[in-house]
């Protein structure tokens, strides 16, 4: 919870106006996880994102962003450690400590992505329609490729 | 095991989906590297999610128990692909609990099998089948849950709690085998009965040397020989009271089986008559195999509707032997087992009934018409227990929370002033 209320700070540092869509988004996270709601969490996640985006306003490439992103990631993995811990089962002792060190790894190795793709969209590689048609292929088709799968292996 | 995507999957895609083609619509690179993380994540955790194909096995330390006693039961389980948390469950019957933790979470590396020990509570008597499990694990990445309901039960008799006896019913007629009761009669026993005059064939170590002494003349001792005595238990199973987890039926079955051990252990036969919605009856006979079959027997007792009318000529006639004692465990609830009783009376069985009273289980309503009706309702059990006495039947009650002993002492007492009309 301290990591979104985080989250919902920085961005209202540069425009304090927004302060309320991220407060909205911590109070829907808290509710979901002291609830045991998973589903409030992505909706938490998305005012976040949201929040940020509109404090982007008209600047240019915000350095950040890897940052930012990795904290929405681990911010929803935890919410939803959380909302699994509020079941019956009692957990041995190992067993956080080997998760922690799992979203550690997971969260270095999705900076170094994030940072990968901000240093790749810093590259001027000269605008037309054929890089945006490239560009909007390119978003489609990983989409897609994120369904195929998922409907792949929930059909297995 | 039964594969399902979880919520998570679905919000990772969803936020995925969101954050590109926002970014495409708003032309801001940040907002596709913000989506970025979770698109890798499902990119990298759909693939490798696979079925952790989890086996189980279940050693119960035993397979027979006591009412309010504990068991420890060990579930080993074994994983072909490693998961981190796997929930298992041990799936009880109502009647069972755990003591402890159930379910508990465990990691299970690959092709390692480790063990849980779950620790089970007998609440109540009965015949249970004990080991089905549910286990349930997510993937790594938590996207796709796999639960599975593993069936390695076998059979869990828990028996009665035994009632405390010190003293039982002696029946009025014994039976002409050996055993532990004093018969009426006079014949070679140890039990001192009377002195008569010698006859010729008498033993001379039965002149009583004293009285002859005395008498001028030789006389010998008589003694009561010591036989066994049938004992047929009558188990009332129409109707019960009950509330909570406790009832008449419970009582009644925890008395019967208290009753069948002590008379078996006095080398009595005893037999069994369950009589409800379904008849179940055993033949009367002695030995620690046939306490076994009482309390097999009692084990499988319930409560079964039925409407249709039974009298006592349904039970077969050589489950209830001539000059047997029969004790009667009954609520009173149900005419059909009342009709029975007294009709075994009439019959001149030697009968005594121990009322195992609902009332403690009928709460007084608050409303006064609903009193009313309590208190017509007592009064006319009361007539009913007047009805068997007037017919030579001891009937007494026993209630929650008071010793078996106690009834039965006041059986015995009435018993002792009272004698049976033929």
């Amino acid at each position: 919870m301290l990591l979104a209320a985080v989250l919902a700070a920085v961005p209202a540092l540069r425009a304090p106006s927004l302060l309320a869509l991220g407060g909205a988004a911590v109070f829907v996270l808290l509710v979901g996880v002291t609830s045991g709601r998973a589903f409030a969490v992505p909706w938490a996640i998305a005012g976040l994102g949201a929040e940020y985006a509109l404090a982007l306003g008209g600047a240019g490439l915000d350095a950040r962003v890897p940052l930012y992103a990795v904290s929405l990631l681990v911010t929803a993995e935890l919410a939803y450690w959380s909302v699994q811990l509020r079941g019956t089962a009692a957990d041995e002792a190992g067993i956080a400590q080997r998760r922690v060190i799992g979203l550690l790894l997971g969260a270095t190795a999705a900076l170094l992505v994030c940072t990968t793709l901000v240093t790749l969209a810093r590259v001027q590689l000269g605008g037309g329609l054929a890089a945006e048609a490239a560009g909007l292929a390119a978003a489609v088709g990983a989409l897609a490729l994120l369904l195929v799968a998922v409907r792949r292996t929930s059909g297995a | 095991m039964t594969r399902s995507p979880t919520p998570k999957l679905g919000a990772y895609a969803g936020l995925t989906a969101l954050g590109m083609l926002a970014a495409l619509a708003l032309g801001r690179p940040e907002l596709a590297v913000l989506a970025s993380p979770f698109a890798i994540a499902i990119a990298v955790g759909v693939p490798w999610a696979g079925d952790p194909r989890i086996r189980v096995w279940v050693h119960p330390e035993r397979d027979r128990m006591v009412e309010e006693s504990e068991q420890e039961v060990e579930v080993e389980v074994e994983a072909q692909e490693g998961a981190l948390r796997v929930e298992v469950l041990l799936v009880l019957p109502r009647g069972l609990e755990a003591v402890g933790d159930n379910p508990v979470a465990r990691r299970l590396q690959a092709r390692t099998s480790r063990e849980i020990t779950f620790r089970v509570l007998a609440r109540r008597w009965g015949a249970y089948r004990l080991g089905e499990v549910a286990v349930r694990t997510t993937d790594r990445f938590g996207f796709f849950s796999y639960e599975a309901r593993l069936d390695e039960s076998r059979p869990l008799k828990v028996y009665p709690h035994p009632e405390w006896l010190r003293t039982m019913l002696r029946p009025l007629e014994t039976q002409p085998f050996g055993g532990n009761q004093v018969a009426r009669a006079k014949g070679d026993g140890i039990e001192f009965a009377d002195l008569r005059p010698f006859v010729p064939g008498d033993r001379l170590r039965r002149i009583n040397w004293r009285a002859s002494a005395r008498r001028g003349d030789l006389w010998v001792n008589e003694s009561h020989p010591e036989r066994n005595t049938d004992v047929v238990i009558f188990l009332d199973t129409f109707a019960e009271a009950r509330r909570g987890d406790l009832g008449t039926l419970d009582m009644a079955v925890r008395a019967s089986a208290s009753l069948a051990d002590q008379y078996l252990s006095h080398k009595d036969r005893v037999g069994l008559v369950s009589f409800g919605g379904v008849l179940n009856w055993l033949t009367p006979a002695t030995g620690i195999a046939q306490l076994y079959r009482i309390v097999d027997s009692l084990l499988d007792t319930e409560i079964i509707l039925s409407y249709a009318w039974k009298d006592i000529e349904i039970v077969p006639r050589r489950t209830l032997p001539p000059q047997a004692l029969i004790v009667a465990l009954t609520p009173l609830l149900d005419e059909r087992a009342v009709g029975a009783l007294l009709d075994l009376r009439t019959r001149g069985f030697d009968l005594a009934v121990v009322e195992v009273s609902p009332e403690p289980f009928t709460p007084v309503p608050e409303d006064s018409l609903g009193e009313f009706a309590h208190r017509l309702w007592r009064l006319r059990r009361e007539a009913l227990r007047d009805r068997f006495r007037t017919l030579g039947v001891p009937i007494t009650e026993w209630r929650e929370g008071v010793g078996l002993q106690a009834p039965i002492e006041e059986v015995r007492a009435f018993r002792r002033y009272a004698r049976v009309r033929r």
